[in-house]
């Protein structure tokens, strides 16, 4: 019976993975676009997703309470909070662009509107400091893989080559 | 009430946010959490305290 070939070095012993490099503006791009996405990319999927439900419920219920008109650039300081919520907001307020003049004070008039923008306010300004946050780990865990020693690579067999 | 409700959702949901950016481990998330509403509810109720007695004072 033959006896079985001993693995080659660079198969038996552990190789030392070091994670992906991640892109730290992508990764601030995706958090702002959709919120938690940046750290979905960042590998860590629990936090993206309580990112992203905490934020959608803030911001659907705020918009909720007053039929979304109030994500709209008429309300320029509101809608630069809320811009932080990324293309949901700016999609809003891009269908809310011919909501002017007369329907504006009407919005605002309505007994809903402070609750309504300071939740979906609140959610913009929390989303900002997801990104933040986002770009943080990203750079961290760039920094950590530039630490990581390069694997050495092993001896080849003696009187293998030429 | 509904004032009151709404308040504290808002205190909720800060909380949560700033308590998972800080920590990664769920029991520290829920000590942290807990920590960060407390604060969060009694600076905001501090603040709206002082509004109100500028209010009353002007």
């Amino acid at each position: 019976m033959p006896e079985t070939e001993p693995l080659a070095p660079s198969l038996a012993a552990p190789v030392a993975l070091a994670p992906a490099r991640k892109n730290p503006f992508l990764a601030a791009v995706l958090a702002w676009f959709v919120p938690g996405l940046g750290h979905l990319y960042l590998g860590r999927p629990v936090k993206a997703a309580i990112f992203f439900a905490c934020l959608t419920i803030c911001f659907g219920i705020g918009g909720a309470a007053l039929k979304f008109r109030n994500v709209n650039t008429a309300f320029t300081l509101h809608f630069i909070a809320q811009s932080g919520f990324g293309a949901p907001a700016l999609a809003l307020g891009w269908m809310n662009r011919d909501v002017k003049g007369e329907a504006v004070i009407e919005i605002a008039k309505q007994p809903a509107f402070e609750i309504g923008m300071l939740y979906t306010d609140i959610a913009g300004l929390l989303n900002y400091l997801i990104i933040v946050h986002t770009l943080l780990m990203a750079d961290m865990t760039a920094r950590k893989n530039d630490a990581i020693p390069p694997v050495p690579a092993p001896p080849a067999p003696a009187g293998s080559g030429a | 009430m509904m004032k009151v409700l709404h308040f504290l959702v808002m205190c909720f949901v800060i909380s949560v946010v700033t308590a998972v950016l800080k920590k990664d481990e769920p029991k520290e998330i829920l000590k942290t959490g807990a920590q960060f509403f407390l604060t969060v509810t009694l600076l905001i109720l501090f603040f709206c305290a002082v509004l109100q007695l500028l209010g009353t004072m002007a």
